[in-house]
């Protein structure tokens, strides 16, 4: 594949890959083009970062494969593919209002399951009792 | 004072309206939508202009849940997600629970999910024909399919315990272990239903003002059904064949014959007649387990009391009655998921429809909205 997808060794999908956050966008297109459908989109919240997990099924070739990508938590900003995949419209206003990671072109980034109108914060948000990435997978303590 | 003008989705749709539409908010409380689930709707005359969902009415925290509870404390709520298809995601969660634990689980086991999922499924088709054929006008097609169901509810809960809610498949196998009655049961209702479906067909679907207000309403491309990740008999019925129990079996359904329904017609007539045919199917796959149910234990006796699974993470698909329910467990070794994902099909199922709205006749959303198959509980988690 012509875009920056590594293999990420502990996934429990069909295949398993972990790209940049700033490629994102050219993941969707490359898995747009072959036939995927989405079938998800995810966030994980740890110590340092978030992850985000998109995950995409196919009709024919029939495997489920994850993508996914470490994002800062002081600036939890990254593109929205929902002008490739109109299926992320919902699922990325769920990651936004359970995490508050922002989707920068979403054309309508407000609350979806939660009251708009109050203040809740972002429920699934660990605070202190984040755990490091490298806790639970081993391939971060061993830095591969 | 307008209280409209008071509420947030409101305003935000009204934000683009042209000035010669109307907005009509339907919902959360309306007969047609099955639970709360609202949609704001812009009309022009009787047109639909575009539409906005507005789910969220009846949100549990589900997934906050799964993180504060137990392994097994959270069990019972995998049930109350979709409430008539309870079994596919009992099955869901305890697959990807015992992936974690890496727990075998013995075949007769399997075989009795197989069994009760299925019944699970017929169950939910014939409550979705029902109400479905309600929600066009027609009242007596529900108590044929209620006088089926009920039939089946009960050989249900002589062996689940439940009518509704079941908390059947468990971790390592099932709850209990079948009888002959049961056996007698099953097979007789597994003739029963047949007929009955050649029945409901000449009944309904041959139905002149049926047909008429279905065939050619709500039409899906597959390029959509793709974009948005719809999946189930509303996939199907826009002619792409994919079913988790063909396509990534789980379980021992790599052993039963059976035929995924597909339909091309890719209207509400073709996701009708998907339901209908798969509920023909799922008897044959219930008549062949029957037959085949081998001897042993229904559960597996390693089972551990306490479940605490090692670091890591797993996934796990099943085929429900609306389409491919997910669950994805993120494990810290701990007592309780550090995450837990569900992925429910009437969500990505729905999300599309504020793409395929623009230029309906209002009584054909309700049309459409039927045909989806929704399930307020499993939008709104």
């Amino acid at each position: 594949m012509g875009v920056n997808l590594k293999e990420f060794p502990e996934g429990a999908f069909d295949k398993n890959y972990l790209t940049s956050s700033d490629d994102i966008k050219d993941v969707a297109k490359e898995f747009d083009s072959r036939g995927y459908f989405l079938e998800d989109i995810t966030a994980v919240d740890f110590k340092e970062k978030f992850m985000l997990v998109y995950v995409f099924g196919h009709f024919k070739e029939h495997q489920t494969v994850s993508v996914r990508c470490f994002l800062d938590k002081e600036n939890a900003v990254i593109d929205s593919i929902s002008d490739i995949f109109g299926g992320a419209l919902w699922k990325e206003r769920e990651v936004y209002e359970f995490y508050g990671i922002e989707f920068k072109g979403h054309p309508n980034l407000i609350p979806l399951l939660l009251p708009a109108d109050e203040d809740l914060g972002h429920p699934l948000l660990k605070g202190d009792k984040a755990k490091a990435v490298s806790e639970i997978y081993q391939s971060f303590k061993t830095g591969e | 004072m307008e209280l409209w003008k008071e509420d947030f989705y409101s305003k935000n749709f009204a934000k683009d309206k042209r000035p010669d539409t109307i907005i009509v908010n339907m919902g959360p409380q309306h007969p047609a939508t099955h639970g709360v689930l609202r949609v704001l709707t812009e009309l022009h005359g009787e047109y639909v202009v575009r539409t906005e969902c507005v789910p969220g009415y009846l949100h549990r925290m589900q997934e906050k849940m799964g993180e504060v509870k137990t392994y097994i404390q959270y069990y019972p709520n995998t049930a109350r997600v979709d409430y008539t298809h309870a079994l596919a995601w009992n099955w869901a969660y305890v697959g990807a629970v015992e992936k974690l634990l890496n727990l075998e689980v013995p075949e007769k086991a399997e075989y009795l999910r197989v069994i009760t999922t299925e019944l699970n499924r017929i169950a939910s088709h014939l409550l979705w024909w029902g109400v479905y054929l309600m929600d066009l006008g027609a009242y007596t097609p529900v108590m044929y399919a209620f006088e089926d169901r009920e039939i089946l509810l009960d050989i249900l809960q002589r062996i689940t315990g439940s009518r509704l809610t079941y908390t059947y498949i468990r971790l390592g196998g099932v709850y209990q272990d079948v009888d002959s009655k049961f056996v007698e049961d099953v097979k007789k209702f597994c003739r029963r239903i047949k007929d009955r479906v050649e029945h409901y067909h000449e009944f309904v679907t041959e139905n002149y003002i049926f047909k008429k207000r279905v065939e050619g309403v709500g039409i899906i491309e597959p390029e959509v059904i793709r974009k948005f990740g719809a999946t189930g008999p509303v996939a199907r019925g826009s002619g792409i064949d994919y079913d988790v129990r063909k396509a990534e079996p789980y379980g021992v359904y790599d052993k039963f014959d059976f035929k995924v329904a597909v339909e091309d017609g890719k209207d509400c007539m073709a996701r009708y007649k998907v339901r209908l045919q798969e509920i023909v199917e799922s008897a044959k796959i219930v008549e062949q387990a029957i037959e085949g149910l081998p001897e042993g234990d229904f559960k597996n006796k390693k089972t551990p009391k306490m479940v605490k699974p090692p670091k890591g993470e797993s996934y796990f698909a099943v085929e429900s009655a609306r389409g491919k329910v997910g669950i994805y467990i993120v494990s810290d070794g701990g007592m309780n998921p550090y995450r837990i994902k569900l992925r429910s099909p009437t969500y990505s199922n729905l999300s599309l429809l504020d793409h395929i709205s623009p230029g309906m006749l209002l009584a054909d959303l309700v049309a459409v909205i039927g045909s989806l198959d929704l399930v307020i509980p499993e939008i709104d988690k």
